[in-house]
């Protein structure tokens, strides 16, 4: 039988991946003041993060390891340690038991500690499947320091979040969501835990003969920048989180540098990409929820990215 | 499974109040994992459907018993004093659905340590004593607690009797008896409500705020924490300190009322 006749069964190919290894970005520093404490979903997991007074993150497993209270619910800070809302058992940064009223003695307790790492207005920890300390330095935005601040937006999907990194990959499907004239020509190359690809692609529609550039990196299964140029660079900076297996919070956190010239013309631009971004996102969001994962997909000579890319994703697997 | 035992042990659960089902009145209730219809009869008979189980009419509520294995009831409801004791004013209900477990409810009265930050007690709370006698228990809490700004020495009593009756009853500056039951809904959710009494001095306007204030004050106590029981783990094994409170006796006693594992 030709093989290129083959009938994609979703129920036999799809796969369900793992939750990868890798970076990710849990929450962004603006829904973490100074001494805020939060409920936080991640990786199938329940964790808790909290802020201390001298403004630095702390990530824990969020269930209280005496009788089991969430501490991200009605948990205080005291100084730079966590109190649980039930019988007000304290934590330290490490997860360490440090004060247990009226006990005659302390017992050795703990909770378990995440690797946390702030930069560029989102807060990331390390997610290992094994417990495995991370194989890659964290992520660092601080290039984006004197850019514009953040726009934010986020929404979740139904999926993996391979989905929105194969998405930037896909040349194909330029055409179709990004109105390009032509399938984009791609340039995809990977080196140890990130990878990039340039494209440039000429525009249909209103916009025919204008060609768009687009440089897309990605640092690990967590992090990943589009860039983009309108008379100033912009960069989309999209996170996407495993929530639980086949959830992905994805967010994107717009920024542009500011020029000379006008200044706020960055906010502008930045506002202008931010609303195409989550434009076409909601509308992709669409075909991730609904899609599956085809591990062995049928492929066109467009699409001759997709292995590659996918051969590089398989290390956070 | 957030719970490692069922999700309804044999005992008697609160329905409806009696006021709720008047002659002739038939009123649905979800409890078990599924919905029950009672009817009063005009001569005041009560009837259930499905009439698997056993009903009652006790302290001015209606009760079904729950037994997996369909055994009649092991034990009899106990009284309620204050509804004799014309000194007591009924002070008003409170009626709450959240996603918990009934045996976390028992537990949490002999839960001694948790009284200072959830329930606004100051220093560390005594337990008086802990009497577990067959399907009933009585504790004693001795401690001081806040109340409007004032800290004032407590004596809370409590007597359980199965796993959806318990009264807890406070003694000191001001007597407040507590009737709390809980009912499971199904095998997430239960439902539990408070009829709250109390002695309050019977003088016209002031005995309204100070029922109102008391009233307010019972919810604001336990709002805090349905939100903790809601998001809590269950920990078959906690990690216990010197400052707990009887929690794995209270246990033990809760285990009479599971079918016996299948080891
Ligand atoms: S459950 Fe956290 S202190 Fe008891
Ligand atoms: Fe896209
Ligand atoms: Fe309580």
């Amino acid at each position: 039988m030709n093989p290129a006749l083959r009938i994609v069964d979703a129920a036999v190919e799809s796969a369900e991946l793992p939750i990868p290894n890798g970076w990710f970005a849990i929450l962004s520093s603006r829904e973490l003041k100074k001494k805020a404490v939060r409920p936080v979903r991640a990786f199938g997991k329940e964790l808790v993060a909290f802020r201390g007074d001298d403004g630095r993150v702390t990530v824990l497993d969020a269930h209280c390891p005496h009788l089991g209270a969430h501490m991200g619910y009605g948990g205080k800070v005291v100084g730079d340690e966590l109190q649980c809302p039930f019988h007000a058992w304290r934590f330290d940064k490490g997860g360490h038991c440090t004060h247990v009223p009226f006990a005659k003695k302390l017992p050795v307790a703990r909770t378990r500690c995440w690797q946390v790492h702030e930069t560029g207005g989102l807060i990331f920890v390390h997610h290992d499947r094994t417990g495995a300390p991370p194989a890659t330095p964290p992520p660092d935005l601080s290039m984006f320091a004197r850019w514009t601040r953040p726009i934010e937006d986020r929404s979740e999907y139904r999926g993996h979040p391979i989905e929105a990194a194969e998405n930037v990959i896909d040349a194909g499907h330029f055409v179709y969501f990004h109105g390009a004239r032509e399938p984009a020509a791609l340039d995809f190359s990977a080196n140890g835990a990130t990878a990039s690809m340039k494209t440039a692609f000429a525009l249909g529609g209103l916009l025919s003969g204008v060609t768009a550039q687009m440089a897309v990196e990605l640092y690990g299964p967590g992090l990943l920048f589009v860039r983009t140029k309108l008379l100033v660079d912009v960069v989309v900076i999209t996170t996407p989180l495993p929530i639980e297996p086949g959830r992905t919070l994805f967010r994107m956190s717009v920024v542009a540098e500011k020029p000379r010239w006008f200044p706020l013309f960055g906010r502008i631009a930045a506002e202008i990409i931010r609303r195409r971004a989550a434009y076409d996102a909601k509308h992709e969001r669409a075909i991730w929820e609904h899609k599956v994962y085809v591990p062995a997909p049928r492929l066109s000579s467009v699409d001759r990215h997709i292995q590659p890319f996918r051969r590089w994703y398989a290390q956070f697997l | 499974m957030r719970f490692p035992f069922a999700a309804v042990p044999k005992s008697w659960y609160h329905l409806v109040w009696a006021d709720e089902l008047r002659a002739g009145e038939t009123r649905e209730v979800e409890a078990f994992g599924e919905t029950i219809t009672v009817h009063r009869a005009e001569d005041g008979v009560l009837s259930a459907s499905p009439d698997r189980f056993p009903i009652c009419e006790k302290n001015e509520m209606i009760w079904a018993y729950y037994d997996p294995a369909g055994e009649p009831p092991a034990f009899a409801l106990m009284p309620l004093p204050e509804l004799e004791d014309a000194s007591f004013l009924p002070l008003g209900r409170v009626d709450r659905v959240f996603s918990s477990h009934v045996q976390e409810i028992v537990e949490n009265a002999v839960d001694i340590a948790h009284y200072a930050a959830q329930h606004g007690f100051v220093g560390q709370a005594t337990l008086g004593d802990f009497a577990p006698e067959a399907h009933a228990f009585r504790a004693l809490v001795i401690a001081k607690k806040r109340v409007f700004g004032v800290t004032l020495p407590i004596q809370l009593a409590f007597e359980y009797c199965g796993m959806g009756f318990g009264v807890g009853r406070a003694t000191g500056p001001l007597t407040l008896s507590n009737v709390v039951t809980c009912l499971p809904i199904d095998a997430h959710r239960i439902r539990m409500r408070f009829t709250i009494f109390a002695i309050v001095p019977r003088v016209p306007m002031l005995s309204a705020i100070i029922a109102r204030l008391l009233r307010w004050h019972v919810w604001a106590d336990v709002k805090g924490e349905i939100a903790l029981f809601e998001n809590k783990l269950y920990r078959e094994r906690p990690l216990l300190s010197s400052s707990d409170g009887p929690i794995m006796k209270v246990r033990a006693w809760c285990r009479q009322f599971y079918p016996a594992e299948a080891a």
